[in-house]
C-alpha cells in the first residue's frame, strides 16, 4: 500500500499550480464582480491538453484515469483556481466519460479529439421541472420519424448551454407506463446546441457560478439516428456509469470552495492582530479550523480512493464515490463556516472570496445528488436496511 | 529553408532559494534546488515564438554534468525537438571563454542558424557567453532583444533592441546569435504530453569536447579569469531620522546648508 503520489502525479500538480499561479485573487475578483467566464485560464488549460486526461491517446488525449484527472482538480483547488474545475465535469465527464463508456467508435473518433483538445464543452440536459433527483420521471420525449428522432420537451439546470458546443440529452423514448422497468425507455442522445427547435434561457443566479445554468425547452427538435449515444431504451442504465464520475468531480469542486475559504481564513487567522496577537492564538478561531483542516484532508483522501476504485473497475467504487461526495460536501461546508467565524464582517467581502465559496459548496451538497439521496443509497444498499423513500 | 534555431539553456541555483551561510556570510548556492537559468526560459519562448511563425527546428543545448539533464527535459516539455547534453570532465574549471568556444563549436554541430540565450545567468552575471558564442563563430550578434521576427524568404531575422533610451530595430543576415532581454516573453507553460514525453521517454544526445574537436582548448587551464578573492560587503550604515513636519525638516535643510 503506498499513499504517496507518483512521481508524474506530482509533476501534473506542480504544472497546473504554475498555470494557476498567473490568476491571483484580483483575477478572481474580476471575475466574480462581472459574472464573466475565466475565458483565460480554461484557454490555457486547454492549451496544455489538461482536459484529455482520462481520453485514450488515439483521440489525442493522454489516456489515464479518474484518479489523474481529480488529482490535477485538486492542485487547482490548491492554486485558488478551483471554479475552474467544474469544466472538468462538463467536458472531461459530461461528454468524455459518456462517450467513452457508450460511444461507437465513429463516436468517439468525432466527439473525444474536441474534448481532449479543450476546444468543444459539453452541457448535460437530464433534469427537468418535475424530474430532479428521479430521473425515471422525465417527459421529455423522442420519437423516431424515418431515421430521425423528433424530440419535445423541456430541461432544467442544464449548466454552460450557451456556449456549449454539444448537449448530451437524455430523453423517454418509451413512456414510463409502457415500460416494464420505469429506468427502462431512456435514451441519450447527442445534440449540437444551434440545432432547430432548440432554445434556452439563463436562470438568474443570486450566487456566482462559473458555468451559468439554463432552462432548456426542446420543439420538434430533429436528431439524426447516429446521435444515439448507447443503446435505445438503456440510457438511464449507461449514463450511471458517467454520474459516479460526475459525483466525485463535482466532490472536488465543493472540496475546492472549502480549501479557498480555510486557507483564506487561516491566513487572515495569522495576520490579523487584535489585542498585540493574531486572532488565530485563540481556541475559539483556531479550533474550528483545525477541526476544517483535518475534515477536509480525510475528504481529500475519500476522493482519491473512490475514483481509484472507479478506475480499476472495482466493486464497491459506486459506495465509495457516494460517501465521498457526502463526506467532502460536508467538510468542506464546516470549512466555509469556520472561515466565516474567522473572518467576521469581512467574510462577505468579495476581496475575500469566501462567501462565493460559501453559496456555491452549499448548493453541491444538494447537486448533482442531495445529501439525503446519498444516505438511502447507503442505507438501503451498504446497510441492507429497507428502502426508506418512494419513487 | 527549414531553419535550426539552437538554444543555450543553463542549469543555476534558484535565486529565490539562495541563503546566507551565517558562518562564512556568503551566498549558499550548494542548498539550492537547480532551476533552468530564467533568462534562458525567456530565449526558450523567443525561440519557440519563431518556429510559431516559420518552418524551423528548436535544439536546446546545456553543457554541464548530466544532472543538468533536467533543464533539458524542461526545454523539450515547452516545446523542443530536441535536446543537447555537452558534458566531459575536460569542461572543468572553464570560464566564459572555453565556455563559449564550446557552445559556439556545439552550435556550428546542430548546424544553428540561430543560437539563442538569455542575457545573462542568474549565478554569474557576465552576459559575456551570446557576444562569446557570436566571436568564436564569427557570426553577427544581436544582444538585448526584446522582440523578434522573422524573414525567411530573405534569410534575416529582425530584431527589436533595448537601448538607452529607446529601442531600434535591426536586421542581421543569418547565421545569427541573440541575446534576449529578460522579462520580454513571457514562457510559454509546457502542455501535458510533453511534459510526460520529456520526463518518460526523452533521452538528450550528448556530446563531449572531443566530438567538438576543442579537447585541448577548454577547462582551466585556457581560462583567463582567475577570481582574485571574494568578500563580503558589509552595508553602509547610515544615519536616518524621522521628521514629522515640513517646517522642521526646513529647519534641519538649513542647518546642514549652514
Amino acid at each position: 500500500m503506498d499513499y504517496e503520489l507518483s512521481a508524474e502525479h506530482q509533476m501534473m500538480q506542480s504544472t497546473v499550480k504554475e498555470i494557476a499561479a498567473d490568476y491571483d485573487k484580483d483575477y478572481w475578483q474580476e471575475i466574480h464582480e462581472g459574472q464573466l467566464v475565466p475565458e483565460e485560464i480554461f484557454q490555457d488549460l486547454a492549451e496544455g491538453g489538461w482536459f484529455g486526461i482520462p481520453i485514450p491517446e488515439e483521440y489525442g488525449g493522454h489516456g489515464m484515469g479518474l484518479l489523474d484527472t481529480i488529482i490535477v482538480m485538486e492542485a487547482l483547488a490548491e492554486a485558488h483556481a478551483w471554479e475552474t474545475t467544474f469544466r472538468f465535469t462538463m467536458s472531461t465527464v459530461f461528454g468524455g466519460t459518456s462517450i467513452m463508456q457508450n460511444g461507437t467508435e465513429a463516436q468517439k473518433e468525432q466527439y473525444l479529439p474536441g474534448i481532449a483538445a479543450g476546444e468543444d464543452v459539453w452541457a448535460l440536459g437530464l433534469t427537468e421541472p418535475s424530474a430532479g433527483l428521479n430521473a425515471t420521471n422525465m417527459t421529455t420525449r423522442a420519437e423516431k420519424d424515418g431515421d430521425e428522432w423528433v424530440i419535445n420537451g423541456q430541461k432544467q439546470w442544464t449548466s454552460g448551454m450557451e456556449f456549449a458546443d454539444k448537449l448530451l440529452l437524455v430523453a423517454r423514448t418509451e413512456p414510463k407506463d409502457e415500460v416494464e422497468k420505469r429506468t427502462e425507455g431512456i435514451t441519450m442522445f447527442i445534440l449540437d446546441p444551434d440545432m432547430d427547435g432548440i432554445s434556452y434561457n439563463e436562470i438568474p443566479l443570486d450566487i456566482y457560478f462559473t458555468e451559468p445554468t439554463y432552462d432548456l425547452f426542446l420543439d420538434d427538435v430533429r436528431v439524426p439516428e447516429e446521435r444515439v449515444l448507447g443503446d435505445v431504451g438503456q440510457g438511464l442504465h449507461q449514463i450511471f456509469g458517467m454520474l459516479n464520475a460526475e459525483r466525485l468531480t463535482a466532490a472536488v469542486s465543493a472540496w475546492g470552495g472549502g480549501k479557498e475559504a480555510l486557507d483564506t481564513a487561516v491566513q487572515y487567522a495569522k495576520d490579523r492582530e487584535v489585542w498585540s496577537e493574531p486572532i488565530g492564538a485563540h481556541q475559539a478561531i483556531q479550533h474550528p479550523l483545525a477541526d476544517a483542516h483535518a475534515e477536509m484532508e480525510s475528504a481529500r483522501h475519500d476522493i482519491r480512493r473512490a475514483a481509484w476504485l472507479a478506475d480499476q473497475g472495482r466493486d464497491g467504487s459506486g459506495e465509495a464515490a457516494n460517501i465521498a461526495n457526502l463526506q467532502a460536501g460536508k467538510a468542506s461546508w464546516n470549512a466555509c463556516e469556520a472561515a466565516m467565524t474567522t473572518l467576521g464582517g469581512m467574510s462577505a467581502s468579495q476581496e475575500m472570496g469566501v462567501a462565493a465559496a460559501w453559496g456555491v459548496v452549499r448548493h453541491l451538497r444538494t447537486g448533482p445528488v442531495s445529501e439525503e439521496m446519498i444516505l438511502n443509497h447507503i442505507g438501503q444498499h451498504s446497510l441492507g436496511l429497507p428502502r426508506s423513500y418512494q419513487t | 529553408m527549414k531553419w535550426t534555431i539552437v538554444v543555450g539553456v543553463k542549469q543555476v541555483p534558484d535565486a529565490d532559494e539562495v541563503g546566507i551561510d551565517p558562518d562564512t556570510g556568503r551566498l549558499d548556492r550548494a542548498n539550492a534546488p537547480a532551476v533552468m537559468n530564467p533568462p534562458d526560459r525567456d530565449a526558450l519562448e523567443a525561440a519557440l515564438s519563431i518556429k510559431d511563425e516559420v518552418d524551423a527546428r528548436v535544439v536546446a543545448m546545456t553543457m554541464g554534468p548530466p544532472m543538468a539533464t533536467p533543464v533539458l527535459e524542461e526545454a523539450v516539455a515547452m516545446g523542443c525537438d530536441d535536446a543537447v547534453l555537452i558534458t566531459d570532465r575536460a569542461f572543468a574549471g572553464s570560464d566564459t571563454w572555453p565556455t563559449s568556444l564550446t557552445l559556439a563549436r556545439a552550435a556550428e554541430y546542430l548546424g544553428a542558424d540561430i543560437v539563442m540565450a538569455g542575457e545573462e545567468t542568474t549565478d554569474s552575471s557576465t552576459g559575456q557567453v551570446p557576444p562569446g558564442i557570436a566571436a568564436h563563430n564569427g557570426w553577427a550578434q544581436l544582444t538585448y532583444v526584446e522582440d523578434v521576427e522573422a524573414r525567411p524568404e530573405a534569410n534575416q531575422l529582425i530584431a527589436t533592441r533595448d537601448v538607452e533610451g529607446g529601442y531600434e530595430r535591426v536586421a542581421a543576415d543569418l547565421p545569427v546569435v541573440v541575446a534576449v532581454a529578460y522579462g520580454e516573453f513571457e514562457p510559454r507553460p509546457a502542455p501535458l504530453h510533453r511534459k510526460l514525453y520529456a520526463e518518460n521517454d526523452f533521452e538528450p544526445m550528448q556530446l563531449t569536447a572531443e566530438d567538438l574537436g576543442i579537447k585541448d582548448e577548454v577547462g582551466l587551464d585556457v581560462s583567463p579569469t582567475s577570481v582574485g578573492g571574494m568578500e563580503t560587503v558589509q552595508p553602509v550604515e547610515r544615519k536616518s531620522e524621522v521628521i514629522d513636519s515640513a517646517d522642521d525638516l526646513a529647519d534641519q535643510i538649513q542647518e546642514v546648508m549652514l
